[in-house]
């Protein structure tokens, strides 16, 4: 089939939406029919397009929004907790919903995907943890992912969460940039990048909190402000930027 | 039907028993406990003090109509932080473990918090939840949940439909609604809701509303029964018509300045001609 990733893609942000999560479901990016070469072929035991590694945060919503979505797109997904990982060896794109801590075996599972070129979301839950978990987070991040963020943000510190609350005056949005410029709410309190790098693809106010990037032979993105709640309560931008960043890899 | 006043109305700096007291002798036939709003009754009292309470109570000549709470304003089940839901689930459990012990069968819920931070879908989600977490304890308990309609301040359920559908999710006979026909404001008509819900309604607040007003500052919208803008003949028609013969429990926010008391005999008379229909 002679079509580029890049045809490909422009292909899905020209209008036929409809027929993508059933085509994507059976064509992997980068396999041979897509013209790339970066990912073999999956093995017969696993057909799984997507792993979900539920991590069992307190942020259960996550998952759950991550499921909806992926099961409203038609792609064939699994989610797995992190200790039969080893055996589900072939999967191009991981989603890790609500991180917060992971075990050394759920983190190398992750950094062999990439180093197989593929595709690993890390959605951060930390900001709702304790403060001894987020360092944990931080360190599992920078040591396993080379990604440095930095202390939770409350984006909403003047907020009444009772009766007034409308006079905050507060915008909810994030600003993502990438795959398409998307406004996302945001989930009050947020994980930062430690500091404005090459890659961020999403901005609340002036704070850097999603960002992607190439690391070992894959894509890593990393999610400072969760955006599975809002997956689960089915907001469409939400739904629509996730497709389209999952496409895009 | 039957007459109560919270014990949070008890004039500050009064004792319980004090305020039991002045309750039966204004004519009311039971008292409202508010978990957490008032000293005698918090979430850190425990289970034998509750029978105390509950013992003050009869002895009063009193019983407890239900019980209350106005924690979730703080701590909503529809918090984004799984920790605060964590607290407003045990303040429900809690609520429905007083309730037990104070040998009533109702408990108020502040079901969800609708605020510009956390939107619309998200506390909706959450607080259907919850909810179908809470009725089995509910049920094994025989307590029945009423989520209170606080339209205005909540943001949430603003409409009877939309109420009933909420219930609908949650699909329980143990959870139903604690209406409140003070809160529907301009936004509807308080008979509607009753005459909608008929058999859901678990109890019944009581106040008048300025449609009118609006909130500012210091400023309530909520004034004493029959001051206000509330159509009391229709409200008393659509309790008939639901043959609605459960508690009525008076929640006043603005408090007499001078001659605390006075407000205790200003509502039940107040009360009593509601219930007899000369109005």
């Amino acid at each position: 089939m002679g079509i580029s990733r890049r045809g490909f893609l422009g292909a899905a942000a020209g209008g036929v939406t409809s027929c993508l999560p059933r085509f994507v479901g059976r064509a992997p990016w980068g396999s041979a029919e897509l013209g790339g070469a970066r990912w073999p072929p999956r093995p017969a035991e696993h057909s799984s397009r997507y792993v979900l590694l539920d991590l069992k945060t307190p942020l259960t919503e996550s998952i759950a929004g991550y499921q909806r979505a992926l099961a409203q797109f038609g792609d064939d997904f699994v989610t797995l907790p992190p200790q039969p990982l080893a055996q589900q060896s072939a999967c191009p794109v991981a989603i890790v919903p609500g991180c917060v801590m992971m075990d050394l075996g759920a983190a190398s599972w992750l950094t062999a995907l990439l180093d197989k070129g593929g595709l690993v979301v890390i959605e951060s839950g930390a900001a709702f943890a304790e403060a001894a978990e987020f360092l944990a987070h931080q360190q599992l991040l920078v040591s396993r992912f080379g990604l440095r963020v930095g202390p939770p943000v409350n984006l909403w510190p003047e907020a009444d969460p009772e009766r007034n609350a409308a006079r905050c005056g507060r915008v909810p949005y994030v600003d993502y940039i990438w795959p398409a410029p998307t406004k996302l709410r945001d989930y009050s309190r947020v994980v930062p990048l430690a500091e404005k790098s090459t890659g961020t693809i999403g901005w609340a106010g002036r704070l850097p909190i999603a960002v992607r990037r190439n690391v070992r032979q894959g894509t890593l993105m990393f999610l400072g402000s969760p955006l599975g709640p809002a997956l689960l309560s089915g907001d469409r931008e939400a739904h629509t930027w996730l497709r389209e960043a999952l496409l895009a890899g | 039907m039957k007459k109560s006043i919270g014990d949070n109305m008890i004039p500050k700096g009064w004792s319980f028993e004090r305020g039991l007291e002045l309750t039966k002798k204004a004519g009311f036939d039971g008292i409202e406990l508010w978990l957490g709003d008032v000293p005698w009754f918090q979430m850190t009292t425990g289970d034998v003090e509750v029978q105390e309470l509950r013992r003050k109570v009869e002895n009063a000549g009193l019983v407890v109509s239900n019980v209350s709470t106005g924690l979730h304003w703080d701590t909503p089940l529809s918090a984004r932080d799984p920790k605060v839901r964590e607290k407003a689930i045990r303040i429900v459990e809690r609520q429905i473990e007083a309730a037990q012990l104070l040998g009533t069968d109702a408990i108020l819920v502040v079901a969800g918090l609708v605020t510009e931070e956390v939107p619309y879908n998200e506390v909706y989600g959450r607080c259907v939840d919850a909810m179908k977490q809470l009725a089995p304890k509910a049920e094994r308990a025989r307590i029945k949940i009423g989520c209170e309609n606080c339209n205005s301040e909540q943001r949430f359920l603003l409409t009877p439909r939309e109420f009933g559908t909420f219930l609908d999710n949650v699909n329980s006979p143990w959870v139903g609604i604690h209406l409140d026909v003070g809160n529907i404001h301009d936004t509807g008509f308080a008979e509607q809701w009753i005459e909608m819900h008929g058999p859901r309604i678990t109890r019944i607040h009581l106040k008048d509303v300025s449609k009118h007003r609006g909130r500012c500052g210091d400023q309530s919208v909520y004034t004493s029964l029959f001051l206000g803008d509330n159509n009391w003949p229709a409200i008393h028609a659509a309790m008939q018509k639901i043959a609605y013969n459960g508690w009525l429990i008076a929640e006043m926010e603005l408090r007499y300045r001078y001659a605390k008391d006075q407000q205790f005999y200003d509502t039940a008379a107040c009360m009593d001609r509601l219930t007899s229909g000369r109005l």
